[in-house]
């Protein structure tokens, strides 16, 4: 505990602890269904704070062909300004790729700069296909889909296959969705929105089993104590595991969420709540201690209810 | 990867022995809207990714000898219409003795057969052309719809090895790779259309040269002799081929025009310098402009003499003085270099072969361009060649054979000249001292600027005779700068000036640090005017 590398230890950081998850898993089967299968995009959608840019972050790096390369994939978020323009969108675009532009450069150019952009991009890693991620999509505008619709059409020129696949909340986003049913969209219905696949948290005694092992193998430093040891040295050392709270945890869970129709543990809360438990009340108290009140606390703490219903202060 | 990609490199459209107006249009096309002063780092960011791929293609023997071809000659620049829309340009197309386009057999073009414009450098945003500006994906798309084909890039292949032996190799070699390299695969339809059989004007015999050519092959001295049987005569069907004008013919006419000569003149200095610089290296104590610059004091240690510095500096005061002072000596007693025994004549543009004509029984020929141009170059280096020939034989301790067999050349006429107080006062002092000077007849009095100041020693008048006539000579020069020419404004030429002096090479040794010194003359008027006779202005 009072090693020097404690104040480095990767759960007093927020987001550096990355979980694999059983939505993370479907999330990339789905991913590499729609590459494989030569979809031109896709939606990925989920309720907020759901795990969904973590989980994409993650998978971002994996994706293989069929014959096991990798396909380079570009993440781009967007981002609310004071007049949604197309122009301003391939300048966050030009912005999340890094690449100079002018600052009053017309679309035009921002245009042609990212097409050469992903064109040596596909280039350099040996890719004839790319997969574009665009976070956020219920921040678009129906007109701006039309930019990734014209970086498909150009990157085809050149024998590119552009993948987009939008991740928006559930269910702002789905709204946009519905716009592009109507005729004049079917380009854009056509080419993105064919493809669905629903993003949840944490739903299963089991998802919340599978997460509290990684507690218990993860380790820091390495081949040092695991998560769990490096917070609960005699516990653990009495054979005791987080794992085996999982089942009381998603019990407490449950009947904590129940009232408020929560129907998914999104990521978030989930690791606020067992970081909560890990770091502060069962070294505080003790393992023996561990009970429904000690969960509700840790549950109140990471915000899950307030994130769904306002209740005034 | 994205972290560092700031800009757009292209280098998906990357080719072998690309140049770098091909690498500077391409890159200013993917990065549309960037100012072009922001992309000029980019050239530079790009040169490892074609070094690369330039070893790749050509291999490690040739990519060094293509590197330094890179930034060839951007001047009058000459693209294959098919590789202007297919964006490939290499420095190979600037050779001028290639007529032809290595893969595709296309004649080479100086304008955009797209919009007519001459081919430029500095490619501007707004010059959206398919032959010689910016272009649109699509026009990417279309030129990179297939990779250049194996027979294109062994072709071009061929081409560079050509080169390669050619700039290394004996006349003979070179000759012999031409012939093999024509009748095997044909690809090169470089047009002879002068044989050898013909009798070309006695100025083309004094460009061949019998010298000992083991110095200065890097000259390429060798190659331009083979290279000038390639060299395109146009036959027009004129009574009197020397009244022909034709487009082309202008630029013949454009040759007295500095402008038009300076490039040539800097490339040749350039050449010269780079020899000059890797003969001596480092160890070389003697500094290049300690010729004109020291005094009679400093001449004494004479040892420190160096063949090749002392026949540049003479080959460049000689250069300078003929180009830029013309004027003030043309005006009244013509050129002093006009000389029958010595291929001198070749620097003097009096001379220049733009009236080189060749009549034969029912056809009449006149030189191009391109023909001019070599000619010119050529007669630059054989003037140096000689020069260096001459200073690599004499004693240095035998000053008398210097002044007899080479001041003739280097002589300052002084017609109006007339026996005063100083003559009178140089004869006195000869006859005191012993000395026989060489001066010229005409002109004694410009061996010396003033007697009283002269020691007793012999040798060292006579090589201060030798830097003060250099003095003068660079005085002349600077003269000649400030002189209102008929032609050119007094602004032109110190337009001209200042562009010598920001294309001469960086200093990398001595000699070049010393250069500064030919800067400063030419720059500053000094008080070096004093030390010697004004009385030929």
């Amino acid at each position: 505990m009072k090693d020097r590398t404690e104040g480095e230890h990767p759960l007093y950081s927020n987001n550096k602890v990355i979980l694999e998850t059983a939505a993370t898993v479907l999330l990339s089967d789905a991913l590499h269904q729609w590459a494989w299968c030569g979809a031109t995009g896709g939606m990925v959608y989920g309720a907020a704070r759901i795990g969904k840019t973590q989980a994409l972050q993650q998978l971002r790096t994996q994706l293989v062909t069929r014959g096991g390369e990798k396909i380079p994939t570009v993440y781009f978020s967007v981002h609310s300004r004071d007049i949604n323009t197309i122009a301003g969108i391939y300048r966050l675009l030009c912005n999340a790729v890094n690449l100079t532009h002018g600052k009053r450069d017309q679309a035009d150019y921002l245009a042609d700069a990212i097409v050469y952009f992903l064109i040596d991009y596909a280039f350099e890693s040996k890719s004839s296909s790319l997969v574009l991620l665009v976070d956020e999509m219920q921040r678009l505008n129906v007109k701006q889909l039309n930019i990734f619709a014209e970086l498909y059409d150009r990157l085809k020129l050149l024998n590119i296959t552009l993948m987009t696949v939008f991740i928006g909340n559930d269910p702002e986003c789905l709204e946009l969705v519905e716009v592009t049913q109507r005729e004049q969209y079917a380009h854009i219905r056509g080419r993105f929105f064919t493809q669905f696949y629903k993003f949840d948290g944490i739903s299963s005694a089991h998802q919340v089993r599978k997460c509290l092992k990684q507690y218990d193998s993860m380790r820091y430093p390495e081949g040092g104590p695991s998560y769990a040891e490096f917070f609960l040295p005699e516990p653990v050392s009495n054979g005791f595991t987080l794992a085996s709270l999982s089942d009381d945890i998603w019990q407490y869970y449950s009947e904590y969420a129940k009232p408020h129709n929560i129907t998914s543990w999104g990521m978030q809360y989930f690791v606020a709540t067992i970081n909560c438990l890990l770091l502060d009340f069962l070294p505080k108290h003790g393992v023996e201690s561990f009970d429904q009140d000690m969960v509700d606390a840790a549950l109140d703490l990471s915000g899950l209810v307030s994130s769904r219903i306002w209740k005034k202060p | 990867m994205i972290v560092n990609a700031t800009y757009n490199y292209g280098n998906r459209f990357c080719r072998p022995c690309e140049s770098q107006f091909c690498v500077a249009r391409r890159i200013i096309s993917m990065n549309p809207g960037i100012a072009i002063a922001k992309t000029k780092h980019l050239y530079r960011a790009m040169s490892e990714t074609q070094s690369n791929l330039n070893t790749a293609f050509l291999g490690e023997d040739f990519a060094p000898f293509f590197e330094k071809h890179y930034n060839r000659v951007m001047h009058n620049l000459r693209q294959c219409p098919i590789c202007a829309i297919k964006l490939f340009h290499t420095p190979i197309f600037q050779y001028e003795w290639l007529t032809h386009c290595p893969i595709h057999q296309e004649s080479f073009m100086t304008r955009c057969h797209v919009c007519r414009k001459p081919f430029r450098k500095n490619i501007d945003i707004r010059n959206k052309c398919k032959g010689c500006g910016i272009v649109e994906l699509s026009d990417f798309a279309e030129a990179y719809d297939e990779p250049q084909s194996k027979d294109a890039s062994k072709r071009l292949l061929n081409a560079y090895k050509i080169l390669f032996h050619a700039e290394r190799s004996t006349k003979e070699s070179f000759e012999n790779s031409y012939v093999y390299f024509v009748d095997t695969t044909g690809v090169f339809q470089w047009k002879k259309c002068y044989e050898s059989d013909l009798t070309y004007p006695s100025i083309m015999q004094h460009s061949l040269s019998d010298l000992d050519p083991s110095d200065l092959l890097d000259l390429r001295l060798e190659t331009y002799s083979v290279a000038h049987k390639v060299v395109e005569l146009q036959e027009v069907a004129l009574e009197n081929p020397k009244n022909y004008r034709s487009e082309e013919q202008s630029y013949c006419e454009a040759l007295e025009n500095l402008e038009a000569l300076l490039p040539i003149d800097l490339e040749v200095t350039n050449t010269i310098l780079d020899w000059v610089q890797s003969r001596t290296l480092q160890s070389h104590v003697t500094v290049l402009g300690q010729y004109h610059r020291t005094s009679i004091d400093t001449f004494d240690g004479w040892p420190h003499f160096c063949p090749s510095c002392f026949a540049f500096s003479l080959w460049f005061y000689s250069l300078a003085e003929s180009k830029y002072a013309l004027d003030v000596w043309s005006q009244k007693y013509g050129s002093i270099f006009t000389n029958s025994d010595c291929p001198w004549h070749f620097i003097v543009p009096n001379m220049y072969p733009a009236t080189l004509a060749k009549s034969t029984a029912d056809r009449h020929f006149i030189s191009t361009a391109l023909f001019d141009r070599w000619l010119y170059r050529r007669g630059l280096l054989i003037g140096f060649q000689q020069i260096l020939e001459y200073c690599q034989s004499f004693d240095p301790t035998n000053l008398r054979l210097i002044k007899t067999t080479w001041f003739p050349f280097l002589k300052i006429q002084e017609p109006t000249w007339n026996k005063s107080d100083r003559l009178r006062k140089f004869e006195a002092f000869s006859r005191d001292n012993v000395i026989d000077f060489y001066y010229c007849d005409e002109d004694p009095l410009s061996c010396v600027k003033d007697f009283d100041d002269l020691s007793d020693r012999s040798q060292s008048c006579s090589m201060f005779q030798i830097a003060l006539d250099q003095h003068n000579g660079f005085y002349r020069l600077e003269k000649g700068l400030k002189v209102v020419n008929h032609s050119l404004s007094s602004t032109d030429f110190l337009r001209a000036h200042t562009y010598i002096r920001s294309l001469l090479p960086a200093p990398s040794n001595h000699h070049f640090r010393e250069l500064k010194k030919y800067r400063k003359i030419l720059n500053e008027k000094t008080d070096y005017g004093e030390i010697y006779f004004k009385s030929s202005y």
